[in-house]
């Protein structure tokens, strides 16, 4: 469920009062109400002198897919990217306002980071497998998060494999370089190496725009299948993948959240006027 | 209506005859200055082969200096023994100063300092770390006053600490070769570490690894085949330094396993034979150049077939 608000003054009393409510804006069925995995509060980023975000407010619901839709440099990228805290790596990039993730605010003090993003995985723009075997690439966050045993690793290698439907493709070499996959599978692969540690929230950063139109489709319908255990909020350019794969949408322009709503809603009767050009391709 | 015609295959030909003149000029010019440069080095290869090849014989390689024939056995266990020392002096301290460079130095002007030093380092005449490695473990420190005498003092003082002799060694030989090796390396593995991709970084830092596991598990392993030419090049490039062994290590007829000692090198002795009256003498220098370039030849040719990737298993 997203709850949209953008104007400042709105409390987060008013946001729970509507979700129960049932109004327009957020959609509730009767059991998963309050079940936010990651809930934004007045979110503001800055690059150096520079506001990428301004004071963006809403909820992803849990194990659902929620997109971020707009046009480019509309800071959906820099927002799906405060949700791992990735862009404490970015030199001069600061970050106000405040990000839970299962009611845990993640830039509280004390946050451990590690942690953090071993429970929020993600995935890129560009497959970025490392440079080692396809087995390696799946046991390195195994690894690094203490799991011990050959047996163990390869058993958990196995079942995030299968789950990203890469299993079948690549059983009979293991301990074949990744980048001998192609596209589609390094990507797959990726997917893999994100959920190996069973993370609660997957970040998907536009994980399709590098692939050919095959892939994309195998990669959509592993985000179907994913989301009835995981929540994922997925970055894209494209319209039509949002309307295929998200129960959520959420449109941002120019570092604001214009509109979120129930996919459906948002593409066929959205509120804003600004929401329905852009999905109409008026502009962007 | 017409259709817009259709151009004919000759319509893209080009009649134009500089810039196919210019390009055959830049590929003429190119082809000759690498034709230059490998007629060179075949010619010192060549020239060394024929002068050394007639005195390669078994025992060179398993009689001293002054035993009948002549060998230079001592030599080569000493080119062996000051490279090794300086290997284990310079190659973890350049290393780390690579790494350091790379991924923890605060961007701005001392970071940028530390780069200018070691580059001007690397082009520094290598004598002159021969004369400094003098300075501070050859020469008794009362020769010196002010602060190079308490330098002096307190690094004999360390050296009798650790058992080093004070004078000629094998250790303060090896020593200015490693101070050699340092800048080499520190420079070459900044520049592997920082050609390894964001994405890799970005794709370890997401599912959760500390910036110390992403370095060791993802980013030194990707730089590793850089990293260790680099580390090659520094140890053939210091296995032919001649100057500062003079200073350092000094030399020695005798067989040399003990670093305290005076030590032989290869290079010092291609010098001081080199200069001899005697043919024969002579005929020897050619002969240890032979070796010498052999066997760092042998040697980077062993440590690019270990690190070779392996063969990708299947199962």
């Amino acid at each position: 469920m997203i709850l949209a608000d953008t104007s400042t003054n709105a409390p987060q009393q008013k946001a729970h009062a509507t979700a129960t409510q049932g109004t327009p804006v957020a959609v509730t069925t009767a059991e998963t109400t309050g079940r936010q995995a990651v809930e934004v509060r007045n979110l503001e980023v800055f690059y150096g002198q520079h506001k990428a975000v301004h004071n963006v407010s809403l909820s992803v619901k849990h194990q659902e897919v929620t997109a971020f839709i707009g046009p480019s440099g509309c800071g959906k990228s820099t927002i799906l990217r405060c949700f791992n805290r990735m862009n404490d790596l970015v030199r001069h990039c600061r970050v106000q306002g405040s990000v839970k993730i299962h009611g845990a605010d993640i830039y509280a003090r004390g946050t451990d980071v590690m942690e953090l993003r071993k429970r929020t995985g993600m995935v890129f723009q560009k497959p970025n497998p490392f440079p080692k075997s396809i087995h390696e690439n799946v046991a390195y966050p195994l690894r690094i998060h203490g799991v011990r045993g050959k047996a163990v690793i390869a058993e958990k290698v196995e079942k995030s494999l299968r789950l990203a439907g890469l299993w079948e493709e690549v059983k009979d070499r293991l301990h074949a370089s990744a980048l001998s996959l192609s596209g589609g599978q390094q990507q797959r692969l990726c997917i893999a190496r994100a959920i190996a540690v069973d993370p609660d929230v997957l970040l998907m950063d536009e994980p399709c725009s590098a692939l050919d139109p095959i892939a994309t489709k195998t990669i959509e319908s592993l985000i179907n299948e994913l989301s009835k255990s995981i929540t994922i909020v997925i970055v894209t350019h494209n319209m039509h993948q949002a309307v295929r794969v998200a129960h959520q949408t959420a449109f941002f322009y120019m570092g604001n959240l214009v509109e979120a709503g129930p996919t459906d809603k948002m593409f066929h009767n959205p509120e804003q006027h600004q929401t329905l050009a852009y999905v109409t391709g008026q502009f962007g | 209506m017409t259709l817009p015609t259709t151009p004919t295959p000759e319509g893209y030909h080009h009649h134009e005859w500089w810039p196919r003149l210019v390009s055959f000029v830049a590929k003429i010019l190119c082809s000759a200055a690498a034709a230059v440069a490998l007629v060179m080095l075949f010619l010192i290869l060549g020239y060394m082969v024929w002068k050394g090849i007639s005195g390669l014989h078994w025992s060179f390689f398993t009689h001293l200096p002054l035993q009948e024939p002549m060998g230079m056995r001592n030599c080569i266990v000493g080119t062996l023994l000051l490279a090794g020392i300086a290997s284990l002096i310079g190659v973890p301290i350049g290393m780390l100063c690579g790494i350091y460079l790379a991924e923890y130095a605060p961007r701005g002007w001392s970071t940028q300092g530390i780069r200018l030093t070691l580059d001007v380092l690397a082009g520094t005449p290598t004598i002159l770390f021969g004369v400094v490695v003098y300075q501070i473990m050859v020469v008794r420190p009362q020769n010196f006053n002010g602060w190079v005498g308490h330098l002096s003092l307190w690094s004999h003082r360390v050296q009798s600490w650790m058992g080093i002799t004070n004078g000629y060694s094998g250790w303060a030989g090896g020593l200015a070769l490693a101070l050699i090796m340092v800048p080499i390396i520190a420079r070459t593995t900044e520049e592997m570490l920082r050609m390894v991709p964001l994405a890799h970084r970005e794709a370890s830092a997401g599912l959760g690894a500390s910036k110390a596991e992403t370095l060791w598990r993802v980013v030194i392993p990707s730089a590793k085949a850089g990293i260790i030419t680099g580390i090659m090049l520094a140890i053939a490039r210091v296995a032919g330094e001649t100057a500062p062994l003079f200073f350092t290590a000094f030399g020695n007829d005798a067989m040399v396993y003990n670093p305290n000692r005076q030590t032989p090198s290869l290079t010092e002795q291609i010098y001081n034979y080199s200069q001899s009256d005697d043919p024969h003498w002579r005929a020897q220098a050619w002969t240890a150049s032979l070796v010498l370039v052999s066997m760092v030849l042998v040697f980077s040719a062993a440590v690019r077939i270990a690190t070779r990737k392996r063969r990708i298993r299947t199962r």
